[in-house]
C-alpha cells in the first residue's frame, strides 16, 4: 500500500471512531439516551483524566501483572507439553483430541473451581488465565513442530548435532512462526480471561475498576474503566501487528 | 481463528486415522482412556485423602448423584429454557446486522480496509465488561443476557464476514460485471455463494462466544439460567451441585459446537460437489 492510500484508511478509521463518538455525544446532551446509564464521551474523557493517576494505572499495573504471570506460566507449560506431544506421536494424537475439546469447550466458565481452589486472590486470576491460555500454546507449538521439514533435521543429525543443538539451531528456529501464532492466540484468550474475570469476581486490576464503579452507579467512571480496557485492547493488538510484521520482514 | 485451527485438525485427524492402521489407533484410544481412569482415579484419591479440605472435592458418586437430581427432578427446564432463550436468540439479533455490516464493509475495497482493523480491535476487547450497561439498560432480567450475547457474536461474525470476501475470486465478479448483473444479484449469486464457508466459520464462533458470554454475564447477574445456577452452588459451598452443573454446561456446549461443525462441514461438502459441477460444465 502507497503512503497516500494508507493515509486514506487512517483518516477513514479517525472519521469513523469520531462519528461514533459524535453520536454518542448527541444522543446523550439531546436525552435520547439517558445519562442514568451513558456517560456522554466528554464526560468520560473527564473522568478518564480524574481518575487515571491515582486509580487507574495501579489498577492497569496490576491487570499487565496478572497477564504476564499467566502468559509466563502459560509458555512454560505450553512449550514444553507442545515439544513432548510432537515428540512421542502416540501421546501427540491421543492428546490432540483431548485438548482440541477443550480448547472448544467454555474454559472461562471453570472459573468457580479457580476461586474454590484458590480463593479471591489474584493467584485464581492467573491460574484461570493460563489455563484457558495454554491450550492453544500446546496445540500450535505441537503443529508447528511437525511442520519443520524432516530434511532439516536429517541434515543436522548427519553433522551429528546433539539432540540439543539441533532443537535450539534448527527446530526452534523453523517452528518459530507457528509457535508465535501459538502465543498469539494464547495471549488474546488470557488478556478476556484475565479482564473477564477480574470484573466478575470484584479482585484484580482494570475489571474490579469497572465492576466497582458499577457498583457506586458512578457511571462516569465506569465507561472510564471500559474506555481504559478498550485501550489496552487496542494498544495490544496494535503491538502485536507490529511483532508479526517484524518477524515476517525478518524472515 | 480458534475454530478454523479446531476444524481443520481433527478433519486431518480424521483423514489421518482413516489412513492409519487400527494398531495405532488403539493404542491412542488406550492412552484417552488411561488419561481419563488417571484423571477420575486422582480425583478419588484426594476424595479420600481430602482431610479438612474434603468438602472441595467431592466423591465422584456425589458429583453424579447431584448430576442425576439435576436431570431428573425437572428443577431444571425453566433455567435451561431462559439460557437458550439469551443465548439463541441472542446469537441471532448478533450475527444478523454483523453479517449485514460485512458484506457492506466488503462491497469496495476501501471500506474493507477500514473497517477490517477497526473491528479486529474491537474483537480483543472482553465483551463482558461493557455488562453493566446492559444490566442498566435492560434490567437484570434475561433480556440484558441476551443483549450481551448479541455483542458477543457480533465481532467474530462481521471479522468473519470481512475475512471471506477475501475467498471472492475476482475473475468471477468480472464475469458477473460482464453479465451485467446488479449489485444484488451480483451479492445473491457471486459474493455469497464463494463467502459461505467463512461466514459459516463465523457464525460457529458467534454461537460459540455467545454461550460463553451470557453464561458468564448470568453468573454476575441473574434470577435464573444455567450460569445463575453454577454461581448459586458455589455460593451454598454445594460442590458436587456445581461440579454437575459445570459438568453439564460442558456437555451442551461440545454438543451445540458439535452440531455447528456439522452444519459447516455439510456446505462445504455441497460447495466442493457443485464446484466440480461448474468445472464439468
Amino acid at each position: 500500500m502507497t503512503l497516500r492510500a494508507r493515509l486514506q484508511v487512517l483518516a477513514g478509521q479517525f472519521a469513523v471512531v469520531v462519528l461514533a463518538l459524535g453520536l454518542l455525544e448527541g444522543l446523550v446532551r439531546s436525552r435520547v439516551l439517558s445519562e442514568l446509564f451513558v456517560a456522554a464521551p466528554s464526560a468520560t474523557f473527564g473522568a478518564f483524566g480524574r481518575i487515571f493517576w491515582k486509580q487507574m494505572l495501579p489498577a492497569a499495573a496490576t491487570t499487565l501483572a496478572e497477564i504476564a504471570a499467566a502468559l509466563g506460566l502459560a509458555v512454560i507449560f505450553g512449550l514444553a507439553a507442545g515439544y513432548v506431544l510432537w515428540r512421542f506421536n502416540d501421546l501427540g494424537q491421543a492428546y490432540e483430541v483431548l485438548l482440541s475439546a477443550l480448547f472448544a469447550a467454555p474454559t472461562l466458565l471453570l472459573y468457580p473451581i479457580a476461586l474454590v481452589f484458590f480463593g479471591r486472590t489474584p493467584l485464581a486470576v492467573v491460574v484461570l488465565a493460563a489455563t484457558v491460555g495454554v491450550i492453544p500454546i500446546v496445540l500450535n507449538t505441537r503443529s508447528a513442530l511437525l511442520r519443520v521439514n524432516p530434511v532439516m533435521i536429517r541434515v543436522g543429525r548427519s553433522m551429528r548435532l546433539s539432540d540439543q543443538r539441533i532443537f535450539r539451531a534448527i527446530l526452534l528456529p523453523a517452528a518459530a512462526p507457528g509457535i508465535f501464532s501459538g502465543l498469539q492466540l494464547g495471549l488474546g484468550y488470557m488478556f478476556k480471561a484475565v479482564l473477564a474475570m477480574e470484573f466478575i469476581v470484584n479482585i484484580g486490576g482494570l475489571g474490579k475498576l469497572v465492576a466497582e464503579s458499577y457498583d457506586l452507579l458512578d457511571m462516569k467512571e465506569m465507561y472510564a474503566g471500559i474506555s481504559a480496557v478498550v485501550v489496552v485492547a487496542i494498544l495490544y493488538v496494535s503491538c502485536l501487528n507490529r511483532v508479526e510484521r517484524g518477524l515476517q520482514r525478518a524472515r | 481463528m480458534a475454530s478454523s485451527a479446531l476444524a481443520s485438525s481433527s478433519l486431518s485427524l480424521v483423514h489421518r486415522a482413516r489412513r492409519r492402521g487400527s494398531k495405532r489407533s488403539n493404542r491412542q484410544l488406550l492412552i484417552q482412556l488411561l488419561t481419563i481412569a488417571a484423571v477420575l482415579a486422582g480425583w478419588q484419591a484426594l476424595t479420600v485423602a481430602g482431610g479438612s479440605v474434603r468438602e472441595l472435592f467431592p466423591s465422584l458418586a456425589a458429583i453424579f448423584g447431584a448430576l442425576w437430581r439435576l436431570l431428573t427432578d425437572g428443577e431444571l427446564i425453566p433455567h435451561l429454557a431462559v439460557s437458550g432463550y439469551e443465548i439463541g436468540l441472542g446469537a441471532v439479533l448478533g450475527a444478523a446486522p454483523a453479517l449485514l455490516f460485512g458484506l457492506l464493509a466488503s462491497l469496495h475495497p476501501y471500506t474493507r480496509r477500514v473497517f477490517q482493523p477497526l473491528m479486529l480491535y474491537f474483537s480483543a476487547v472482553p465483551y463482558i465488561i461493557i455488562f453493566p450497561v446492559f444490566i442498566l439498560a435492560f434490567t437484570i432480567g434475561p433480556n440484558s443476557k441476551l443483549a450481551m450475547a448479541a455483542a458477543s457474536a457480533f465481532f467474530p461474525m462481521a471479522i468473519n464476514t470481512i475475512a471471506a470476501s477475501f475467498a471472492i475470486r475476482p475473475v468471477h465478479v468480472r464475469v458477473g460485471q460482464a453479465l451485467r448483473l446488479s449489485k444484488c444479484q451480483l451479492v445473491r449469486h457471486i459474493y455469497l455463494p464463494s463467502m459461505a464457508p467463512g461466514i459459516l466459520l463465523g457464525l460457529r464462533m458467534a454461537v460459540a462466544v455467545a454461550i460463553v458470554g451470557a453464561l458468564l454475564a448470568e453468573t454476575k447477574a441473574a434470577r435464573a439460567g444455567l450460569g445463575f445456577l453454577v454461581v448459586g452452588a458455589y455460593r451454598n459451598l454445594d460442590m458436587s451441585r456445581m461440579y454437575a452443573l459445570l459438568l453439564l454446561v460442558f456437555a451442551l456446549a461440545a454438543l451445540i459446537n458439535w452440531l455447528m461443525s456439522l452444519l459447516s462441514a455439510r456446505s462445504a461438502a455441497t460447495r466442493e460437489r457443485s464446484n466440480v459441477s461448474g468445472f464439468l460444465a
